[in-house]
């Protein structure tokens, strides 16, 4: 039987963002918090997701506009051929250089938790095996797939929240700037922090796969406001339960978290490896999410036919840059280049082709015409 | 692949032509009768005639004007009585055949089908493959001289086994009917369940040599018509010499042909068939086989008995959980203890590492392979008790699970909690309702071990990944394998971990987007009912 395709409801739009959003970045997050603006970093979340709530906003308004098209067939349009295809190729680049920062930290997150002296080549090369293998999916079981997974991560990390609000101090939250004077070139090492909010440019890539446009950019907004509330709830409760001093000096709160949260149970010894495990699924989605995408644009810009074989082809290019993080200065350094990648997709391109296609629109128009004539 | 004809064509008039010519010249090397009886005998004689179960029978019509004729029938496929009684007695009753009719000789044959034969199903044709094929089918052939059409009987009769209590689906409570191997009957117990004029069923047939009837039995006006159609299309791209049961059909049609997991289900059982046909799905039978086919399914339906139905809801709900918690078990238990042990026996309560250390003192072989060898031990057990005769195979069962196991433990060859998550393993995997679901997974915890092994709880989440991407794409005819919980369909949710009650059962499936949704009238005003059909949802639905 044909397959037919499934459009996407709001439901698996807002899901989607939300895969690509939440991530091993989520893990770090109270930490970078911390650091920025001390007891009050949890504010920083919503400060910051408002700014990205207004990013959603322009990008589902931008995609409003052409509801039957992608980024890649609607920037060509409005911006003329090399420069659409520049526009494209910097988003195709966001998804993609989302790929090594993600398995670095999985990496990480294996050798700490589950499996301490495994080789890298072997952790990063399985994964990469399963992605690729994975990513050559179509769109419907790329959504379905997405909304197991990241229900089931979102349900634990919740879950881990929840329980440690047991050992919650209001406190260590109160709401006085206390930041530790720092200059500003050191907020710079905290600027992966946005990549926390930055997945719904996807939805530009979307679009054509939805019956009710106007749905999508609901879900957009959406979903952004979902992942500033998980956040802030996350960001909040790690704060409140070890104080701004101590999450600012862990490299992984959100595990730490997990750990103090404990409950002994008769079956296993320690319960923070569910959130370990879930956590996997979340960089898993994160990837998954992120592979496809590239995928599927690559082969919009160049025409193919079959995708299949591109996340194959470009897996050897990801082991490649994953390996060149070697140390947590360099990935952190990545983190932030890529964190001007996020703004540049999140913000400034979604504003500058909207305003484009405004004013072509408003350059088409009848009343225009008439002003020109008078 | 040699594609076949969906439709009927008409004849072109060239093949019409000749057709004419073919007759008026009495050339018999194409496939329609002549009227020279010698010549048409020949034939058959020359094409089924080599086998000496085809009997050929002549005599004589005692007319004014006798009429030469051959009787052709397979012996052991026929009900002779039918043939004695009913069609030579019945020819020679003389007081009919002196009627006035004889002497209209033109219509002979039609008068003969109409008015003397006492057979319920005859009917007049000239096409010898078809002929051939109905003769070797068990009908009777009656063919005459100066007549260039053949009038075909049907008196099939043969040896055929009762209906049974289907042994691999038995249940406590509930209807104990099974198919059984003869089409005809396992159609006729469907209409005897629903005995609605809109059951449809529709007779195709496969197979180059055994020209097998396979039937499609659906509701008209509730199974999705592109379903049909394309189960339909499906049968009759199958260009085989052979259908020996219905698990041939089952791979050649369906949606996914590599992978390990079932995309069709098969039953025996007829109130299974039943309740999907009235669910809106299409049912494949197969003659020479109790094993139905349904289309289309998801993945939890293998793990629904029919039972489930039977007992009250609270009991359903029971009885699946246990059912998907062997499941998750059977799939993931050898692993779980080979990754644990292996890398985090961190994880694992102190008192009960202790306990594993110790109980594995002494044992020769690496954890993964002494679990590998329990659980190969295991298959072969069960291969072999599933072979004998039933009460020997019931001794192997036990001479080789209890007793063989106890002394590979004494002899320190295997640990008891190995043994005692194997056993557990193999317990929670017949469970699973379905054998062939039984089997995926169990064929699934091989590489699974092998993983744990190398991966530990990493490699396992990994293999996690790969299946549920794997099942997340697999169809069974448009139906997502994994409805109604990816996609979500939150109105199916009522039938699928456990059931509501059926008084809350309002609509059918929507997976399987049958025409009609509604399935019972609920109480005017019900909440359920209020619950179940939004006003929004219908609108949406009407603007879809």
């Amino acid at each position: 039987m044909k397959k037919e395709t499934l459009f996407l409801t709001s439901r698996q739009i807002i899901l989607l963002i939300m895969g690509l959003s939440i991530s091993g970045g989520t893990l770090i997050l109270p930490g970078r918090c911390a650091r920025i603006l001390g007891a009050a970093g949890w504010l920083l979340v919503p400060a910051v997701g408002l700014l990205f709530l207004f990013g959603a906003w322009i990008t589902a308004r931008l995609g409003l506009l052409f509801p039957g098209e992608t980024l890649i067939e609607f920037s060509r349009r409005l911006v003329g051929r090399p420069l659409g295809v520049l526009v494209s190729l910097v988003f195709i680049s966001f998804f993609f250089l989302i790929l090594p920062v993600e398995i670095r930290i999985l990496q990480e997150v294996v050798n700490i938790s589950l499996l301490p002296r495994a080789p890298s080549w072997f952790v990063t090369g399985a994964f990469l095996l399963v992605l690729s293998y994975t990513a050559s999916v179509d769109f419907d079981t790329l959504t379905q797939v997405n909304e197991v997974l990241i229900e089931i991560c979102i349900a634990v990390a919740l879950l881990v929240a929840l329980l440690g609000w047991r050992f919650f101090d209001p406190v260590n939250v109160r709401p006085v700037f206390s930041g530790d004077g720092r200059e500003l070139t050191a907020y710079w090492e905290e600027a992966g922090m946005v990549l926390a909010f930055t997945g719904y440019p996807l939805v530009l890539l979307v679009y054509p796969f939805t019956r009710r446009p106007r749905e999508v950019s609901r879900a957009t907004v959406w979903a952004l406001v979902a992942i500033v509330l998980m956040n802030t709830f996350f960001v909040l409760t790690v704060l409140g339960v070890f104080g701004h001093g101590e999450t600012a000096g862990q490299a992984w709160p959100g595990l730490e978290l997990a750990k103090a949260v404990n409950i002994e149970v008769v079956i296993l010894e320690r319960l923070d490896l569910i959130l370990v495990i879930s956590w996997l699924s979340a960089i898993f989605t994160t990837c998954f999410l992120a592979y496809f995408f590239v995928a599927f644009g690559l082969a919009r810009l160049l025409g193919l036919r079959r995708r299949a074989y591109l996340p194959w082809a470009l897996a050897p290019l990801v082991y490649y840059l994953s390996t060149a993080l070697n140390n947590y200065f360099v990935w952190n350094r990545w983190l932030a280049y890529l964190s001007i990648l996020a703004v540049l997709t999140g913000l400034v391109l979604p504003l500058f082709l909207l305003a484009v296609a405004l004013l072509q629109r408003w350059l088409a128009s009848p009343a225009h015409a008439e002003e020109e004539k008078e | 692949m040699k594609k076949r004809k969906v439709f009927r064509q008409p004849k072109g008039a060239r093949q019409v032509r000749e057709e004419r010519k073919k007759r008026k010249t009495g050339d018999n090397s194409g496939d329609l009768l002549v009227p020279e009886l010698a010549k048409n005998v020949q034939y058959l004689k020359e094409k089924i005639g080599q086998s000496d179960d085809v009997i050929f029978r002549e005599y004589t019509l005692d007319l004014p004007d006798p009429v030469p004729i051959v009787i052709v029938f397979v012996d052991g496929l026929v009900a002779k009585e039918t043939i004695n009684e009913y069609i030579l007695q019945a020819l020679t009753f003389k007081g009919e055949l002196n009627s006035e009719w004889v002497r209209d000789k033109k219509n002979l044959v039609r008068h003969i089908k109409d008015r003397v034969l006492n057979i319920n199903e005859a009917q007049l044709l000239s096409n010898l493959d078809d002929l051939i094929t109905l003769v070797l089918s068990g009908e009777t052939l009656i063919l005459f001289d100066g007549y260039d059409e053949g009038l075909i009987c049907n008196t099939r009769g043969w040896a055929h086994r009762g209906i049974d209590e289907p042994e691999t689906e038995s249940v406590i409570r509930g209807p104990r009917v099974g198919f059984n191997e003869i089409l005809r009957f396992n159609t006729a117990q469907i209409r005897r369940w629903i005995r609605d004029p809109d059951l449809r069923v529709r007779v195709l047939k496969i197979g180059r040599r055994t020209k097998s009837d396979v039937a499609l039995v659906y509701l008209e006006g509730v199974a999705n018509p592109r379903v049909v159609a394309e189960a339909e299309q499906r049968l009759n791209r199958i260009d085989v010499d052979g259908v020996m049961e219905s698990s041939v059909l089952q791979e050649m049609i369906e949606d996914r042909h590599f992978t390990l997991f079932p995309t069709i289900q098969s039953t025996e059982r007829v109130d299974r068939v039943v309740a999907a046909i009235l669910e809106g799905k299409v049912a494949v039978v197969t003659d020479n086989t109790p094993f139905v086919l349904i289309v289309p399914v998801s993945f939890w339906e293998f793990y629904y008995a029919a039972e489930d139905y039977y007992h009250r809801w609270p009991m359903a709900f029971l009885l699946r959980f246990i059912r998907f918690l062997s499941f998750f078990f059977s799939l993931y238990l050898p692993s779980l203890y080979v990754a644990l042990s292996t890398y985090n026996p961190e994880l694992i309560p102190f008192t009960l590492t202790i306990q594993l250390a110790g109980s594995r003192e002494g044992v020769p072989f690496p954890l993964f392979m002494e679990v590998l060898l329990m659980e190969l031990a295991i298959e072969i057990i069960r291969e072999a008790s599933a072979r004998l005769p039933g009460p020997l195979g019931q001794t192997i069962g036990i001479v080789g699970g209890f007793i063989l196991g106890d002394a590979a433990v004494r002899a320190g060859l295997i640990s008891p909690l190995t043994t005692v998550v194997v056993a557990l393993t193999a317990i929670c995997s017949f469970t699973a309702p379905n054998f062939g679901m039984a089997v995926s997974i169990r064929v699934l915890r091989f590489p699974m071990v092998l993983v744990a092994m190398v991966g530990g709880l990493y490699g396992l989440a990994l293999v996690t990944f790969i299946l549920l991407v794997h099942t997340a794409g697999i169809r069974s005819f448009g139906t997502p394998f994994l409805t109604p919980f990816v996609p979500l369909q939150p109105e199916d949710l009522k039938d699928s971990l456990g059931r509501v009650p059926f008084w809350a059962m309002i609509t059918r499936p929507r997976s399987y987007r049958p025409l009609d949704l509604k399935r019972q009238k609920a109480k005017a005003g019900s909440w359920w009912q209020a619950l179940s059909h939004s006003p929004r949802e219908e609108e949406k639905e009407k603007e879809e």
